[in-house]
């Protein structure tokens, strides 16, 4: 009898870790999915540096993005849209100054949850005068079963969109400036 | 019955879970035009906090509030700065705003360890043209103004005018001995009202809630439903109010203001000085929609 309430007690603790796996924020999801690469690339590599303004997440509460995630993801994002010659965080003609200015999380229709994000960024050339700057607000929601999955996929999704906005604004606006 | 009642619940649960998420949404944003104007903008901060004794014996403290102030400043700059905003002057005073309406001294204390004294205000007041006695009074009038504002919902104010004690020809004098000194467009004003509860006010609290709940426990014990009822009434913790608020010099109004309330004894300066607060009080200043090309984007 005993035998049989400790596998039911197991079988219960897995079903949660199961739907849940471990519930991280992934710097590859984060990015935008890559689609074709820009015909007429931007003649300059741009040298991705250190991202301010990100947050721990708290133990239990709303998934945050930290600045080193965000800068892998930036990173990635750049790369995938073929815009400039070179992307990375050692060498570059232009600097690019990401900064996290605002992260939150709402719960709205049920328990669905939907993370905010407003991100600056900045490019400047090697005298450090701005070349190019625009801020985008961004919110996704998600309605996964698991709480902690719930979390984890609205704030990888703002990431995502804030992301898919910088790179469309680089697209549409770079030569404008 | 118990079992059906749990598969309920978790279809409930299961249906909230799979309804349609809400489409996503981008935007590219910029801070209000109000504060991108020529002129520049002043950084009004005023930071006021009160010593809660046991009794009446209320006082508002000096050094906590001016280190609180400092470093609200600090952080508010910090927030700010990749905003690119002209900030072309800056001023912290410590309880500029008027605390009663007719002007009168106002306890206070050089800090928690001083003794009590009556002093005019502002308490303390720093930053370029501080000196010339006019400009300090318009800088109390603005902070009055938008701490009487702050928290009132527009639609309520539309109906019933809120008690003030400066009307909008003073604000509008006020605003234009500020233009005429400080040479800004606008005034981002930050203000911090806190309530620090000394060390006998917390156990005196504590005291009489615990022994409320105990006699109300004794006084139900044995209604003959086998449970007591116990009762321990709630009391008043440290916290600060923060309010933010935005005066377009040009047109003489307070074109927008907002107000948050924090926990946390506020003769600490971080408590002020609290980044997500900030975030969360000029967010809608600070971040307004652009509209343009990039101004929606759906990327599943």
């Amino acid at each position: 009898m005993q035998t049989h309430a400790k596998k039911r007690l197991s079988i219960l603790l897995a079903i949660p870790l199961a739907i849940c796996g471990c519930a991280s924020l992934k710097p590859a999801r984060m990015a935008p999915q890559p689609t074709a690469m820009s015909s007429s690339k931007i003649d300059a590599s741009v040298r991705v540096m250190d991202v301010s303004g990100g947050r721990k997440s708290q133990f239990g509460g709303p998934q945050m993005i930290e600045d080193d995630q965000y800068k892998e993801a930036l990173i990635l994002a750049l790369q995938q849209s073929g815009l400039f010659r070179e992307v990375s965080s050692d060498r570059g003609d232009l600097a690019l100054h990401a900064t996290i200015r605002s992260q939150d999380q709402k719960v709205s229709r049920g328990l669905q949850y939907t993370a905010t994000m407003v991100v600056t960024y900045r490019f400047t050339d090697s005298a450090g005068n701005l070349v190019w700057s625009a801020s985008y607000d961004s919110e996704f929601s998600s309605t996964a079963f698991a709480g902690a999955t719930r979390t984890v996929r609205a704030r990888e999704g703002s990431a995502r969109e804030n992301l898919t906005s910088l790179v469309r604004g680089i697209r549409e606006e770079w030569r404008n400036k | 019955m118990h079992r059906f009642a749990f598969l309920a619940a978790i279809a409930v649960v299961g249906l909230s879970c799979g309804c349609t998420a809400t489409p996503p949404k981008s935007q590219q944003v910029s801070s209000d035009p109000v504060l991108s104007r020529q002129g520049g903008v002043l950084l009004l901060v005023d930071v006021c906090v009160q010593r809660d004794q046991v009794g009446n014996d209320d006082y508002f403290l000096i050094d906590e509030s001016a280190s609180g102030g400092q470093a609200a400043l600090e952080a508010l700059h910090k927030y700010l700065a990749p905003s690119d905003l002209h900030v072309r002057s800056q001023v912290t005073a410590v309880c500029a705003a008027r605390l009663n309406a007719d002007g009168s001294l106002i306890s206070v204390a050089d800090n928690v360890d001083a003794e009590k004294r009556q002093a005019p205000q502002p308490l303390r007041i720093s930053g370029s043209h501080t000196e010339d006695p006019q400009y300090v009074r318009a800088l109390g009038v603005i902070s009055t103004y938008a701490f009487e504002r702050a928290a009132v919902d527009k639609k309520d104010a539309d109906e019933a005018e809120p008690a003030a004690s400066i009307d909008m020809s003073e604000f509008r004098a006020a605003a234009g001995v500020i233009q005429e000194r400080a040479r800004v467009s606008s005034v981002l004003f930050l203000g911090a009202l806190g309530t620090s509860r000394s060390a006998a006010k917390r156990v005196a609290q504590k005291v009489f809630s615990t022994t409320v709940g105990v006699f109300t426990g004794v006084a139900t014990a044995g209604l003959g439903t086998g449970y007591a009822l116990i009762f321990m009434p709630g009391y008043q913790t440290d916290g600060v109010v923060m309010e933010g608020a935005l005066v377009d010099l040009q047109s003489g109004e307070l074109t927008w203001s907002n107000a948050v309330r924090t926990g946390g004894d506020p003769v600490h300066p971080e408590v002020i000085a609290n980044r997500p607060i900030l975030e969360l009080l000029f967010r809608d200043v600070m971040f307004k929609p652009l509209a343009g090309p990039s101004a929606v984007s759906s990327n599943e």
